[in-house]
């Protein structure tokens, strides 16, 4: 069975195709905490079923229960992704991020499982290095027992939301530590980057601007937020806009410099946004409104939210794992139908 | 040397210069100066303006030109052309009075022009120099600090996986990728082992990846097997053909060659 696994640097998110007509997603928050061994009783967070490593007196919580122990004991949390990708210089925490991927992909059912996995493109706005993080997180997979592809996040979009557009259009992902946009003709990308800033740039910038620790701000943005609104001028919410608007036209900005460099053909190019910083109320009209602004060398038909998104409940940040799991469904597809086709010339060949 | 003395040296000689220059403008206004005026009037003139312009030449150089990757070279070129355009006006004060005639004459204009070309020569093409050669020092700035193979960095990650958690093994490789030493041996809870992470079912048909498919290789199931047997005849036609052609192609390089090596 193909699988789809999204590592971002806020949460990782594997998908797999359900029973029925169905996806299933697993997901975990990629960050952690440390504490000492004596702050807690280790049988306790064993009843409550606490996922945790233990070494000497060190004790790590990792995944979403790190977030809930940040709030008690005031520590704070340790994201080892922070800037994107992982990092040369956090080799310590690898074994964190591998629990974690181990956790929410579990090992393959049968060796050779297709796996594809969601990766940055390079960032255009700062040199760090993707392809120590993309063979880190190819590696970790392959232990697994998967045979892994690798795509640009931005192309995940393109896969998850732009089918009914023969995978024609823009793909774009806000997320925590980056934002990933790639441009894609017939599911070809024609364009692809990242940018070194997401929703975590937002909460800094804000924070620094206005005094109030980090925390608050990233939880004000999240509950208490809608574009568009009336805010005080000095207030949080109002910095939050500030920055809000000045990430969107950072990206257009860079959307609009890569496309002059590029030669896009002549066609219909809708946007698709997904990632957890577009979850802000208002984020996608606002896209719209500065997209059509910036008069792009292509022809922007529509701001596409994602389909999940319109449907309520659900979630713009699964779509990048879903477009992984399309991927390797397809992938999948292919090579079934390649041994069909080498099986039925043998077929034949022996008659 | 070092750049901002050098900066500093440079616009000091280019305001002396200019300096000189108008004092020998000032003076020949002063003093008048026509063809019949005194030599020596004529040549206090000249030798200051002359001076004075290699001068201000010689400080815009020093200014502008950049020790790398040229550096060499340019210094070569601005001090030969201050020397050329220096010796140019001494050789006029030595011919002046007694020799103003063919040939001294035009060695006197080739010096000191060879001179000044080579002194406003080089400044231009240090400008140009800076102009194209900034965005591209850049680059080169910022990739060349962390380069490693694609081969490099996958052994990197190997042994760091291997040692990352295993839990007697304790020590990170110190690869040069700025790699704190960090001595761990993490043991992860029961927890991990007695439950299975939270899952969340969606309804989706997931429609786009047969789209995908289709979109990606061009191909059409039409579930008629006519139609099908046809697109296939067709298909390999079309790739016989290919093969065919390529051979041709490879063939007419072969004969070209050989033809060549004859
Ligand atoms: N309701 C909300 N409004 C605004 N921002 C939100 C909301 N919910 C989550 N976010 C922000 O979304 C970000 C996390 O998004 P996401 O899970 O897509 O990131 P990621 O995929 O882990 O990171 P990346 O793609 O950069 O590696 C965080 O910055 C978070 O603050
Ligand atoms: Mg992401």
């Amino acid at each position: 069975m193909a699988k789809g696994l999204d590592v971002g640097t806020m949460n990782i998110i594997c998908a797999e195709k359900g029973k029925s007509d169905s996806i299933v997603f697993a997901q975990q928050r990629n960050a952690f905490l440390k504490m000492e061994a004596g702050d807690l009783a280790q049988n306790m967070l064993d009843t409550s079923k606490i996922l945790y490593t233990h070494q000497n007196d060190t004790i790590n919580v990792l995944g979403e229960d790190a977030f809930k122990f940040a709030n008690v004991f005031n520590k704070p949390i340790r994201r080892p992704m922070r800037q994107g990708i992982i990092s040369p210089d956090e080799k310590e925490s690898i074994p964190m991020i591998k629990l974690i991927i181990e956790r929410v992909l579990n090992k393959a059912e049968k060796d050779g499982e297709l796996l594809t996995i969601s990766v940055p493109a390079s960032p255009v706005d700062s040199n760090i290095n993707v392809l120590y993080h993309s063979k880190t997180v190819e590696a970790l997979s392959k232990k697994l027992g998967y045979k892994t592809t690798l795509i640009d996040e931005g192309l995940a979009v393109v896969y998850s939301e732009l089918g009914d557009q023969n995978f024609t259009g823009v793909g774009i992902s806000v997320g925590a530590g980056m934002t990933n946009i790639t441009v894609a003709y017939l599911a070809t990308p024609i364009v692809s980057f990242s940018i070194a800033r997401g929703g975590d740039w937002i909460d800094e910038q804000v924070a620094s601007a206005t005094g109030v620790a980090i925390e608050r701000v990233t939880s004000i943005k999240e509950n208490d937020f809608t574009f568009n609104s009336e805010y005080e001028i000095g207030s949080i919410q109002g910095a939050i806009a500030l920055y809000y608007d000045a990430l969107i036209t950072y990206i257009i900005e860079h959307l609009k410099r890569k496309l002059e460099e590029a030669a896009p053909p002549d066609a219909e190019f809708p946007v698709a946004i997904a990632g957890g910083s577009s979850r802000a109320k208002g984020f996608l009209e606002m896209f719209e409104k500065r997209i059509t602004e910036a008069n792009l060398s292509i022809n922007i038909s529509k701001v596409k939210k994602t389909q999940y998104a319109s449907s309520g409940a659900k979630d713009p940040v699964y779509a990048i794992a879903r477009g992984c799991l399309i991927s390797s469904i397809t992938r999948e597809n292919a090579e079934k139908a390649e041994s069909e086709e080498v099986n039925k010339t043998k077929n034949e060949e022996n008659k | 040397m070092d750049l901002k003395l050098r900066y500093y040296l440079g616009s000091m000689v280019f305001l002396s210069g200019l300096i000189i220059s108008i004092a020998g403008i000032g003076f020949g206004i002063f003093v008048n100066l026509m063809w019949t005026s005194d030599p020596i009037e004529i040549m206090t003139t000249y030798s200051l303006v002359g001076i004075g312009f290699s001068l201000t030449l010689l400080g815009i150089n020093l200014m502008i030109s950049k020790q790398r990757p040229y550096g060499l070279y340019s210094n070569i070129a601005m001090v030969t052309g201050f020397i050329l355009s220096i010796a140019g006006v001494i050789y006029f004060l030595m011919i002046f009075q007694d020799n103003w005639v063919y040939p001294y004459a035009t060695y006197l204009v080739i010096l000191y022009a060879s001179g000044i070309s080579l002194l406003s020569g080089n400044a231009f093409a240090n400008a140009v120099l800076r102009v194209i050669g900034e965005p591209s020092e850049n680059l080169s700035t910022s990739s060349s600090n962390k380069n490693y193979s694609l081969e490099d960095i996958e052994k990197e990650v190997e042994k760091t996986l291997s040692q990352s958690y295993s839990t007697n093994n304790t020590n990170f490789s110190s690869f040069d990728l700025g790699v704190k030493e960090d001595d761990t041996s993490f043991v992860p809870c029961k927890t991990f082992k007695s439950t299975q992470q939270e899952r969340i079912e969606v309804e989706d048909f997931i429609s786009e990846a047969k789209n995908l498919q289709t979109t990606m290789t061009g191909k059409v199931e039409t579930g008629d097997y006519g139609l099908e047997l046809t697109t296939k005849m067709l298909s390999e036609t079309m790739k016989e053909k290919e093969r065919d052609q390529n051979k041709s192609i490879f063939n007419k390089f072969k004969t070209k060659f050989n033809n060549k090596r004859k």
